[in-house]
């Protein structure tokens, strides 16, 4: 993110933050990367509820469109994106919040095969957005 | 714009009488305020054409509609936070109008109050950490001699590197701990997928850290010393932010403390 915020005028009591991040550690990398944003954006952050009710992709579901918008399987593993498959010990990123096992990892792997199978089989062409549907949720205005 | 034709994009709220700098709103939009009581909501009047219900219904599954429209709302966000306390709104956070904004915002005015009030004096920072380096097991062994040597050789890796995993997991769990101790309040989230973050490595900590802007300089130095410690065992740690406080926007009853799904 560049420094987009001015010289503040603040009120005494509240210490300007400085602008841009703080780093430690592996440099070149970007400071607030999509990866970063999106999963607070989408999915952190209050609600307040309101007139308007649209229900979000499940970020999880993004990411993975995410990623057959970025390269095909095949691609992927060309790439060296395999976190799906391979020696647990190696490659699999630990998850050491909910101990992810290699059954998770399998079950995932079939839940990307069949999402990618489905996509296959509606013939979709990523990224292009599907004519308006209604989500069959309609809100009453009040 | 007509009244019909626009929608109001709500960022975040803000206490009432701070002073910031106003930035630019999405796509150029002018970012006003609604002041309801003690909360302020930073808003952008947008059309609806572009950023309608029916708008965000097509594109809800558009990774690049998306991404635009996420980059824009926290850009505002980020520039609010470097200077005043501000509790982050989550997408879509649109409304028809200010009036149906203000009724919700009365609606919901205690609990926003004190969703702030948590907020008061404290950023968000991000940690991370990944392993970088994997140190080859047995690599300067001379070779097997025979089929059983080979296998109990890799029998003898396996625990090496399951043994491996374990203190690595340790350490970083340690890592976090001492993060935390700085912290008013922490959340740990699920590694990112390696295809969106574009990292390779694997990821063995995703967590996210509230803490007191006056504490922002000795949290970084404490991360500093602590990356230096994860280097030895061929581990990183890095530091992002400040952010604004979105893992620690929601209700008080600590659901912002556990994991992501």
């Amino acid at each position: 993110m560049d420094d987009s915020s001015s010289p503040a005028r603040r009120s005494d009591s509240q210490p300007t933050t400085r602008a841009g991040p703080t780093f430690v550690g592996t440099r070149g990398q970007p400071a607030q990367s999509l990866a970063d944003v999106l999963e607070r954006v989408l999915d952190k952050g209050i609600v307040i509820v309101g007139d308007i009710q649209v229900r979000l992709l499940d970020i999880e579901l993004l990411t993975i469109k995410v990623r057959l918008m970025i390269a095909s399987v095949e691609r992927a593993r060309e790439m060296g994106i395999n976190w799906w498959e391979g020696d647990p010990f190696v490659s699999t990123p630990q998850a050491m919040v909910d101990g992810q096992s290699e059954g998770d990892t399998r079950e995932l792997q079939s839940r990307v095969e069949a999402l990618e199978q489905r996509l296959a089989e509606a013939g979709e062409e990523i990224p292009a957005a599907r004519p308006a549907e209604t989500t069959g949720e309609r809100h009453e205005r009040s | 714009m007509n009244a019909a034709d626009s929608v109001v994009h709500a960022y975040g709220l803000v206490p009432t009488g701070s002073v910031l700098t106003i930035p630019d709103g999405i796509d150029g939009s002018q970012v006003t305020t609604v002041t309801i009581g003690p909360l302020t909501v930073l808003v952008s009047e947008l059309s609806a054409r572009a950023y309608g219900a029916d708008v965000w219904r097509a594109n809800a599954e558009d990774p690049r509609w998306l991404e635009h429209i996420v980059q824009e709302h926290h850009r505002v966000l980020q520039a609010v936070v470097e200077e005043t306390d501000v509790l982050p709104l989550r997408l879509p956070a649109i409304h028809d109008d200010t009036l149906g904004l203000e009724r919700a915002v009365r609606e919901q005015q205690q609990l926003l109050e004190a969703a702030l009030e948590r907020l008061r004096g404290h950023v968000e920072l991000g940690a991370k950490a990944f392993l970088v380096e994997q140190r080859p097991v047995g690599a300067a062994d001379p070779p097997p001699t025979s089929g059983r040597d080979y296998l109990a050789r890799r029998s003898a890796e396996a625990d090496d590197r399951a043994r491996a995993r374990t203190r690595r997991q340790a350490e970083v769990e340690e890592v976090h701990r001492t993060l935390a101790g700085l912290s008013t309040d922490c959340a740990v989230s699920r590694p990112q997928d390696p295809a969106l973050s574009g990292r390779r490595e694997p990821m063995l900590l995703n967590a996210a850290y509230l803490v007191r802007r006056a504490d922002l300089e000795r949290f970084v130095a404490l991360a500093e010393q602590l990356h230096e410690s994860l280097a030895a065992g061929g581990m990183s740690l890095e530091i992002t932010g400040p952010w604004p406080p979105y893992n620690f926007a929601d209700a008080a009853d600590g659901s912002m403390t556990e994991p992501a799904r």
